[in-house]
């Protein structure tokens, strides 16, 4: 069995198609960090973020015959699968609107490389943000995250959301505009 | 309104990533492969034809040895020995026999 780090998505996916542990380990390892990175600013929980992430690498090696090589990069398919369960997970859980746990997202967000005073002011200004996106409805929350933050193109993001690219360009405006006010409100605030 | 779409962007491009902690991917890979791959219809049909069609030669030769085996036996005299031993049971089954004890 072959086991190259340079293997291709494809090629590991290929071989997870035929039942290959190794390959699977190799893209989960792979993708892992992004695709929590996603689920994480899209969901309130640290918790639920693990949940859809699981569940989306879950699918991938339990359904690994749906992806067919030319049809679609595996990244598109992958992460389309990653947008759907964490939409379904942020709606199945809109009626507890817990704000996360402040201490765990300070952490989270915390540089290791900056100074302690200058570090706890960066990761605060963070978590503002993270929270005034976590206000967003899941929708413009998810496509901030992928056009802002993941840095996605319009049409890549549109297509990972199943949405028409005007839908797209219309949630993220109503999404820049509520952002606006809040973080203007927020700076107001500190003054 | 460019000017502040273009700050906020910057600012939101900025946002330190999050980072899964140490031992989810141990955790996820664990989960996942417990659970068994599912295939559909076809791919069964596949397999079963391949796997019939695996050493095809073999298996057909298997079976015309055994039909010309079984023609040969068919034809084949019973030996004295067999026909003894069946006179030897009846026999037996005949003394056993309550309704002549």
């Amino acid at each position: 069995m072959s086991n190259s780090p340079g293997e291709s998505d494809e090629a590991l996916m290929a071989r997870v198609a035929a039942g290959d542990q190794g390959a699977f380990g190799q893209l989960v390892e792979r993708h892992l960090p992004r695709a929590y990175a996603i689920a994480r600013r899209v969901l309130q929980q640290q918790a639920d973020a693990e949940d859809a992430v699981q569940e989306a690498c879950t699918r991938l090696w339990t359904h690994a015959h749906q992806w067919q090589a030319g049809r679609a990069s595996f990244s598109t398919w992958f992460y389309r699968i990653l947008v759907n369960a964490s939409l379904d997970h942020a709606r199945r859980h809109s009626s507890r609107h817990a704000i996360a746990d402040a201490e765990t997202l300070l952490a989270e967000l915390l540089d290791p490389h900056a100074d302690l005073a200058s570090a706890h002011q960066q990761s605060s200004e963070a978590a503002a943000l993270h929270h005034a996106v976590q206000r967003l409805p899941a929708q413009q929350r998810m496509a901030v995250v992928l056009c802002y933050i993941e840095e996605h193109s319009n049409p890549q993001a549109a297509q990972l959301m199943g949405l028409h690219l005007k839908a797209l360009e219309g949630l993220l405006g109503r999404a820049r505009k509520q952002l606006r006010g809040w973080l203007a409100r927020l700076h107001e605030d500190d003054l | 309104m460019k000017h502040s779409d273009d700050a906020l962007r910057a600012q939101l491009r900025r946002s330190p990533s999050l980072s899964p902690r140490a031992d989810l991917a141990a955790q996820i890979i664990r989960h996942a492969t417990r659970l068994p791959q599912q295939h559909p219809w076809y791919w069964h049909v596949q397999r079963a034809l391949d796997e019939l069609s695996y050493g095809w030669a073999l298996k057909l030769a298997s079976i015309a040895l055994c039909g010309v085996l079984g023609v040969l036996a068919g034809q084949a005299p019973s030996s004295d020995a067999e026909n003894e031993l069946i006179l030897t049971a009846q026999t037996f089954d005949n003394a056993l026999d309550p309704e002549l004890l």
